[in-house]
C-alpha cells in the first residue's frame, strides 16, 4: 500500500516536472520584471536612476483622488468603463449564438463563406475604422448625403460629435469588429461535441431548436463560463485604441474609459510613475474580481473555473 | 529513472530551441562589428546608432545620402526614431544607460542626460574641427546659459539644432509664421475689400463663402476649417491666431501668454487675447463660416481640403505650399498674405542659438572622433549643400555669377522621388534623404561660396522663377516684395529674440496639474466655439475658470509668470548684446 | 397505434417542419445582412487602394473603382527591406505558432490532470499573469539582461506560454471522457504517448483555433520590435509597414514646428495621402492571412463529424 501511495505521489510530482520549464519561463518573463512596480513609489524619470530619484510613497495613488474635481473625473471615467464593460458582459452570449446558428446553415459553402468574411473586420485597425466611420458619418459623409437626398433631414446630423448614445455606438463598433472572430472558439467547441448525442436526438424526433436547447448549448456552457469569467476579470481593461480614435471635445466625457484616461494622463504629464501606479491598481482589481467570480461560481454551479 | 527521461526530454526540447535560434541569430549575440575586406584605405567601417527625435524613419540610412556618408567616413548610420517606435524607445534606452552613439534630443531631455552622465563633454574637441570651430561661441553661449544646476561649468554637451548665423534679433524669412492668408482669386472676386479688423475679416470671409459656395470640382468650400490633432496646452488653432495681436505661448509654459513688451497674460483673462480668438471662431460659426466637421476630422482630411483650395482662411506660413504652384500663379490662383489693418504680429527671430533640440554624443559612443568629423562635415558648406539642396549638377547647378539655381529635375526631385544617377548613389531622391531629419547649422545661414542662404527658397534664382502674375499683382497692390517686408514697412510686426534655453523643470505635481488643466482648456475651447448662443459661450468660460481653480490653476500661473519674466530679461539681454 | 395519435404526431411534425424552414430562412437572411456589413468596408478599402489617389482622398470612390492603378501596391513592394522583413515575419509566425500550439496543448493537457502536484496553485500562477504587467522599463531591462535584444528568440520565447490558449485547450480537453486516458494507462502507454498518439488527434478543432489565433497574433505583432530590436535585419514586416504609414502622416504633423524654413516642409504638402497608404497596407497584411485561413478553417467549420471517435 505504502509503495502504491509513494508511486502515486512520485507520479504527480513527475507530472509537475514536465511543466516546470514552462513555469520557469513564465517566472522570468512575467514575474521577475514585477520589481519594476517600485517605480510607482518614486518620482522616476528616466534616465535619472532610481537611486537619485525622490521617494514619494503613495503620492501618485493619492493624487488621483486629491480634490473634488479629480474625484468627479475618476467617477465619470469609472462610469464609462462600467457601461462599456457592462454592455460587453451583457451580450457576451452573442458569439455563442452566432456559432450555433452558423452551424445551422445547411450549405457548407455558404457557411464557410460567411465564417471567413465575418472575421475580416477584426483585421482592420481602429485607426482605419475611424477613417471609414468618418467617411460614413461626417457632415459630408454617405449617411448625411443619403438622409438629405431622401428629404429626411435638412441639416447634417453630427453623429461623430454627439455625446448621446456614445456607449451604444462604441459597443456596436466593437461588436462588428470582434463578433466573427470571437465566434471561432465556439465553432471549434461545437465540432468537439459527441456526435452520438445528435444521433440519439434525431431518433427521438427532436426539432432543431430542441437540439440546440438540450444538447448544443449545454455542451458549450463550460467554454462560455470560462470566457465570461475572464471577461469579468478584465472589467477595467477596455483597451484604449478604439476610444482614442473616436474621442473629441464633444464626446470625451462619455467616451473616456479608464485605459484612455490613463493614456491621456501619462501622455500629457509624461510621467512613467503614474502610469505604473494605475497599472498596479488595475491588476489588483482584476485579480480580486477573478477570484471573487471564481468563488461565486463554486457556490452557484458547484464548479470552480480556476 | 523516469525523472531522468523527463529531464532528457526537457534538454532535448531546449537544445532544439537553441539550435533553431542559433541558426537565425547566433544564439543571443548582439550586433558586432565585422572587419570588411573591402574597407576604405584609412578607416575601418563603423556602424553607429543615431537616436534622433526628428527622424520619422527607423533603419539603416540608405540611398544617396547614405552613400556619401559611407564614402567619406566609412560610416553607416543606424537611425532609431522615437517618432516611429514611441517615446518608450527613449525611456527604455535611457534607463539602460546607452542612448546611442549620436543623439538628437530636446532641451529637457538634455538636462536629464547631462545629470545622468549619458552624454559626452566635447568642449575640448571642438577646436580641432575647422567648421564646428566657427560656431563655438554659439555653442558655448548655449551650454553656459543652459542650466546652471546641472552644468555649472558650462561645458559643451549639446550642439543646438537649426542654428542660424544671422543674429538673435533678426528675422530672415519672407512671411511671419502665423498671419492672415486668403485665396487670392476669391478675395479679388469679392472686390479686394480693405480689412480693418477681425470683424472685417468675418465680413470678407462671408462674402467669399456666399459667392463661391463650392470649388470648381463641386466640393464644399468653407471659410474656416479647424482640426484637433495638434491641440497641446490650448486649442492650437486659437493659440496661433493670438500671434496676430502680439501674444505668443512661450515654451515650457501652459497657462499664460506673453507679448513683446513683456506683459504676461493668463489664458483665462476675461478680456484676454485667447478668449477674443475663441469669440472670433464662435462668431464665425454663428455666421455659418466654420466647417462643422472640424471637431471630428483629422489633419489628413484638412490637408486634402487645403490641396483642393476648399478653405478660406489660412495662417501657417507653410500652408501655402498645399495649393500654390508656379503654374497656378501664372493664372493668378494661389493663397497669399492679406493684411488686416490693426495687426500687431509677434514673431520669434532667427534661431541664432538653436531651436530647442541638440545634437550630442553618447557617453558610450564607439568612436567620438569619427562622429565629430561627421558633424564637422554636417556644418561645412559642402555638407550643408547636400543637406538643404541635394546633389550638385543633379538638383542644382552653379551659374556664371557663382550663385546656385535649381535644375528642372531639382524642382520635382523630392515630390516625385526622381531617380538619382548611379554615380551619386542611385535610388529615389526622396528615399535617400538624410534620415536624421534635422540640421545642426540651420538653412537660414549664408553659404560662403554664394553669399545667399543655403535654403533654396531664398536663392535669387528661385525667387525670380517664382515670380508670376500672382506675385506681381500682389507686389503692385501692397508695395512690398513679400509679406514680411510689408509688415515691417507698416510697423505691424515685432520681432522678439529667439531664446533657446531651459526655463526650469516641472515637478511631478506641476506636471500632473498641467496635464489635467490642458484637457479642460482644450475641450472647453472647442465647446465654446460651437456653443449655441452667447449665454452658453459665457457660461462655459466661467465654469472652466472655476474648475481650473479647483485643479491648482493659480500655481501654474505663478510658475509660468516667473518663467515669462525670466524670458523677458533674457530677451532684453540678447537685444542689448546684438547692438 | 390509433389513427388519432398518428395524425397528431404528423401535425406536430408538420408544424415543426414549418418552424424549421422559417428559422432557416431567417438564419440565412440575418447572416446575409451581417456578412454584407462585414464585407462592404473591406470592399470599400480595396477599391480605394486601386483608384486614383486624389479621387480617393475626396471620398469619391464608394461602389466602383475609378481611375484604376496599382501604383499604391507597387510602392509598397518597393519599400527597401520589405522582403527581408517578410521572411522574418513568416519565420516567426511559423515557428512561434508551432511552439505556442505545442506548449498550449501540452500545458492544457497537464493542467487537466487531476493528480498533478499542486495543480491548482500552478494553474492560478499561470492564469493571473494575464492580468498584470510590470511596465515597459523593467520588461526591457529583463530582456536585455538575458541577451534577448536584437535576437530572433525575443519574438518567440515570451509568447510560448499563453494563458488564454492554455485555458481554451484545457476546457476542450475536459469534455473528453476520462476513461480514454485510464484505458491507455492500463494498456501500459505512458502519459506522453497517450498525449501524442491519442489525444492530439481528438482535439484538432481547438488546436486549429489556437493555431489561427496565435498565427494572426504573431503575424500582426510589432510592439516587440519597437523596443527590443534595433538591428534592421530583424525588423518584422508589420514594423516596416507601420513605419511606412507613419512616415507619410508624421511628415504632415512635423509641420508643427515653429522654425520652419527648411525645404522639406513646402514639399510635404504634395505627398501621398496617409489614408490611402493605410488602406493599402491593410490589404497587404490581411491578404496572406486570408490565403492560409481556409487551411485552418476546415478543422472546425465542417460541423459535427468526430462523434465516432468518442465511442
Amino acid at each position: 500500500m505504502e509503495l502504491f501511495v509513494k508511486k502515486r505521489k512520485l507520479g504527480s510530482v513527475k507530472k509537475f516536472l514536465y511543466i516546470l520549464p514552462f513555469m520557469v519561463l513564465l517566472g522570468v518573463f512575467a514575474y521577475y520584471p514585477l520589481y519594476g512596480w517600485i517605480y510607482a513609489f518614486y518620482d522616476y524619470t528616466p534616465p535619472i536612476p532610481l537611486a537619485k530619484s525622490q521617494f514619494v510613497g503613495l503620492m501618485w495613488f493619492h493624487s488621483m483622488f486629491e480634490n473634488q474635481t479629480k474625484i468627479n473625473q475618476i467617477l465619470q471615467v469609472l462610469k464609462n468603463t462600467f457601461a462599456m464593460s457592462g454592455l460587453s458582459i451583457l451580450f457576451s452570449w452573442l458569439p455563442m449564438i452566432f456559432a450555433i446558428f452558423l452551424n445551422e446553415i445547411k450549405s457548407i459553402r455558404y457557411r464557410k463563406f460567411v465564417q471567413t468574411v465575418t472575421t475580416l473586420p477584426n483585421f482592420v485597425s481602429w485607426v482605419l475604422v475611424y477613417s471609414l466611420a468618418y467617411g460614413l458619418f461626417s457632415s459630408q459623409g454617405m449617411f448625411n448625403s443619403l438622409l438629405q437626398q431622401l428629404g429626411l433631414s435638412s441639416s447634417p446630423i453630427m453623429f461623430l460629435q454627439s455625446s448621446h448614445h456614445v456607449y451604444l455606438s462604441m459597443w456596436l463598433w466593437l461588436t462588428w469588429k470582434s463578433l466573427g472572430w470571437a465566434a471561432i472558439m465556439y465553432i471549434a467547441a461545437i465540432t468537439g461535441i459527441d456526435g452520438s448525442l445528435y444521433e440519439a436526438a434525431q431518433v427521438d424526433g427532436a426539432t432543431r431548436m430542441q437540439v440546440i436547447r438540450h444538447i448544443t448549448i449545454p455542451s458549450l456552457l463550460p467554454t462560455y463560463f470560462v470566457l465570461l469569467m475572464l471577461g469579468i476579470a478584465s472589467f477595467l481593461n477596455n483597451g484604449m485604441e478604439q476610444y482614442f480614435v473616436f474621442q473629441n471635445a464633444f464626446n470625451k466625457n462619455t467616451i473616456q474609459v479608464l485605459d484612455l484616461y490613463g493614456y491621456n494622463l501619462a501622455m500629457g504629464g509624461g510621467s512613467y510613475s503614474i502610469a505604473t501606479a494605475i497599472s498596479m491598481l488595475k491588476s489588483l482589481v482584476s485579480i480580486i474580481l477573478l477570484f471573487s467570480v471564481n468563488g461565486l461560481s463554486k457556490l452557484v454551479r458547484g464548479e470552480s473555473i480556476v | 529513472m523516469k525523472i531522468r527521461r523527463v529531464l532528457k526530454k526537457s534538454v532535448v526540447l531546449a537544445t532544439s530551441l537553441c539550435l533553431v535560434a542559433s541558426m537565425l541569430t547566433g544564439c543571443g549575440g548582439k550586433d558586432t562589428k565585422k572587419d570588411n575586406a573591402a574597407s576604405t584605405a584609412v578607416k575601418e567601417p563603423l556602424k553607429i546608432e543615431v537616436l534622433s527625435k526628428a527622424a520619422n524613419f527607423q533603419g539603416e540610412q540608405a540611398g544617396w545620402f547614405g552613400d556619401i556618408v559611407k564614402k567619406k567616413f566609412n560610416l553607416t548610420l543606424n537611425i532609431l526614431s522615437p517618432q516611429v517606435s514611441g517615446d518608450s524607445l527613449y525611456k527604455t534606452r535611457a534607463a539602460s544607460g546607452n542612448l546611442g552613439d549620436l543623439v538628437v534630443i530636446d532641451n529637457s531631455q538634455l538636462k536629464d542626460c547631462i545629470a545622468s552622465g549619458l552624454v559626452l563633454d566635447i568642449s575640448k574637441m571642438i577646436d580641432n574641427y575647422p567648421n564646428l570651430k566657427k560656431y563655438n561661441e554659439q555653442f558655448k553661449y548655449f551650454n553656459a546659459n543652459f542650466d546652471k544646476k546641472v552644468n555649472p561649468d558650462g561645458l559643451v554637451y549639446g550642439l543646438p539644432t537649426n542654428m542660424s548665423d544671422t543674429s538673435p534679433t533678426s528675422y530672415s524669412q519672407s512671411i511671419p509664421y502665423s498671419s492672415p492668408i486668403l485665396p487670392w482669386n476669391l478675395y479679388t472676386g469679392v472686390g479686394s475689400p480693405k480689412i480693418d479688423n477681425m470683424d472685417g475679416l468675418l465680413t470678407t470671409l462671408k462674402s467669399m463663402q456666399d459667392k463661391y459656395p463650392t470649388t470648381p470640382d463641386g466640393k464644399k468650400f468653407t471659410a474656416i476649417t479647424l482640426w484637433k490633432d495638434w491641440d497641446g496646452n490650448t486649442m492650437e488653432n486659437a493659440r496661433w491666431l493670438s500671434n496676430w495681436y502680439g501674444y505668443e505661448s512661450p515654451d515650457e509654459t501652459s497657462s499664460v501668454m506673453l507679448n513683446a513688451e513683456g506683459n504676461v497674460q493668463p489664458i483665462t483673462n476675461d478680456d484676454g487675447i485667447y478668449r477674443k480668438m475663441l469669440k472670433f471662431f464662435f462668431d464665425a460659426n454663428k455666421m455659418g463660416l466654420v466647417d462643422p466637421d472640424s471637431a471630428s476630422q483629422d489633419w489628413n482630411t484638412v490637408s486634402a481640403k487645403l490641396t483642393n483650395n476648399q478653405v478660406g482662411l489660412l495662417w501657417y506660413s507653410w500652408e501655402t505650399g498645399f495649393y500654390n504652384t508656379i503654374e497656378k500663379g501664372k493664372k493668378k490662383l494661389g493663397t497669399v498674405s492679406v493684411p488686416i489693418s490693426d495687426l500687431n504680429i509677434i514673431q520669434k527671430g532667427d534661431p541664432y542659438y538653436g531651436d530647442g533640440s541638440v545634437f550630442a554624443i553618447g557617453a558610450k559612443a564607439k568612436d567620438p572622433k569619427r562622429i565629430m568629423e561627421f558633424l564637422d562635415w554636417y556644418v561645412s558648406p559642402e555638407g550643408m549643400r547636400y543637406l538643404t539642396s541635394g546633389i550638385e549638377n543633379f538638383n542644382f547647378t552653379r551659374q556664371a555669377d557663382g550663385k546656385l539655381k535649381y535644375t528642372d529635375i531639382g524642382q520635382t526631385a523630392f515630390t516625385d522621388n526622381l531617380k538619382v544617377p548611379a554615380e551619386y548613389g542611385g535610388g529615389g531622391f526622396k528615399d535617400g534623404q538624410n534620415a536624421i531629419n534635422t540640421l545642426l547649422l540651420g538653412d537660414i545661414s549664408k553659404d560662403p561660396s554664394t553669399g545667399e542662404f543655403y535654403n533654396p527658397n531664398y536663392w535669387n534664382s528661385t525667387i525670380e522663377a517664382n515670380k508670376t502674375a500672382l506675385t506681381n499683382e500682389w507686389t503692385e497692390k501692397y508695395h512690398a516684395k513679400d509679406a514680411e517686408d510689408y509688415y515691417t514697412k507698416n510697423k505691424m510686426i515685432k520681432i522678439v529674440p529667439a531664446i533657446n534655453t531651459s526655463l526650469g523643470s516641472d515637478s511631478s505635481d506641476i506636471k500632473t496639474k498641467r496635464s489635467q488643466s490642458k484637457q479642460l482648456v482644450v475641450d472647453t475651447s472647442w465647446k465654446m466655439v460651437f456653443a449655441k448662443n452667447e449665454g452658453e459661450f459665457d457660461k462655459l468660460w466661467t465654469d472652466m475658470k472655476t474648475a481650473l481653480d479647483g485643479q491648482g490653476w493659480k500655481d501654474l500661473v505663478t510658475l509660468d509668470t516667473e518663467r515669462c519674466n525670466a524670458l523677458v530679461k533674457l530677451r532684453a539681454e540678447a537685444t542689448a548684446n546684438a547692438k | 397505434m390509433s389513427m388519432h395519435v398518428v395524425s397528431s404526431k404528423k401535425k406536430k411534425k408538420m408544424k415543426s417542419d414549418i418552424n424549421d424552414k422559417l428559422i432557416s430562412v431567417l438564419n440565412y437572411i440575418i447572416f446575409g445582412v451581417f456578412t454584407l456589413i462585414c464585407i462592404y468596408p473591406f470592399y470599400y478599402i480595396l477599391i480605394n487602394t486601386i483608384s486614383a489617389n486624389d479621387l480617393s482622398a475626396h471620398g469619391d470612390i464608394i461602389f466602383m473603382p475609378k481611375g484604376i492603378h496599382f501604383q499604391n501596391y507597387l510602392d509598397v513592394v518597393k519599400i527597401p527591406g520589405l522582403w527581408d522583413a517578410a521572411k522574418i515575419s513568416i519565420g516567426r509566425t511559423v515557428i512561434g505558432t508551432f511552439l505556442t500550439v505545442g506548449a498550449s496543448a501540452f500545458l492544457g493537457f497537464m493542467f487537466a490532470q487531476q493528480d498533478m502536484w499542486l495543480r491548482k496553485f500552478w494553474y492560478r500562477y499561470t492564469i493571473i499573469t494575464m492580468y498584470f504587467s510590470a511596465g515597459i522599463i523593467p520588461w526591457y531591462l529583463t530582456m536585455r539582461n538575458m541577451n534577448l535584444t536584437n535576437n530572433f528568440l525575443a519574438y518567440i520565447l515570451p509568447t510560448v506560454v499563453s494563458p488564454f490558449f492554455i485555458i481554451l485547450v484545457k476546457t476542450f480537453i475536459e469534455s473528453v471522457p476520462r476513461e480514454l486516458q485510464e484505458a491507455a494507462e492500463i494498456d501500459g502507454a505512458g502519459i506522453i504517448t497517450f498525449f501524442i498518439k491519442v489525444l492530439l488527434p481528438i482535439i484538432k478543432p481547438i488546436l486549429a483555433t489556437v493555431a489561427i489565433f496565435a498565427a494572426v497574433s504573431q503575424w500582426n505583432s510589432f510592439q516587440d520590435t519597437l523596443l527590443l530590436v534595433t538591428d534592421s535585419k530583424l525588423y518584422s514586416l508589420q514594423f516596416i509597414l507601420f513605419q511606412y504609414v507613419n512616415q507619410a502622416s508624421s511628415l504632415s504633423s512635423m509641420i508643427n514646428l515653429q522654425n520652419s524654413g527648411s525645404t522639406a516642409l513646402q514639399t510635404i504638402t504634395k505627398m501621398q495621402t496617409p489614408t490611402s497608404i493605410r488602406m493599402t497596407v491593410t490589404i497587404v497584411v490581411v491578404a496572406p492571412i486570408m490565403l492560409i485561413y481556409p487551411f485552418f478553417q476546415r478543422f472546425f467549420v465542417d460541423g459535427i463529424m468526430i462523434g465516432a471517435v468518442k465511442g
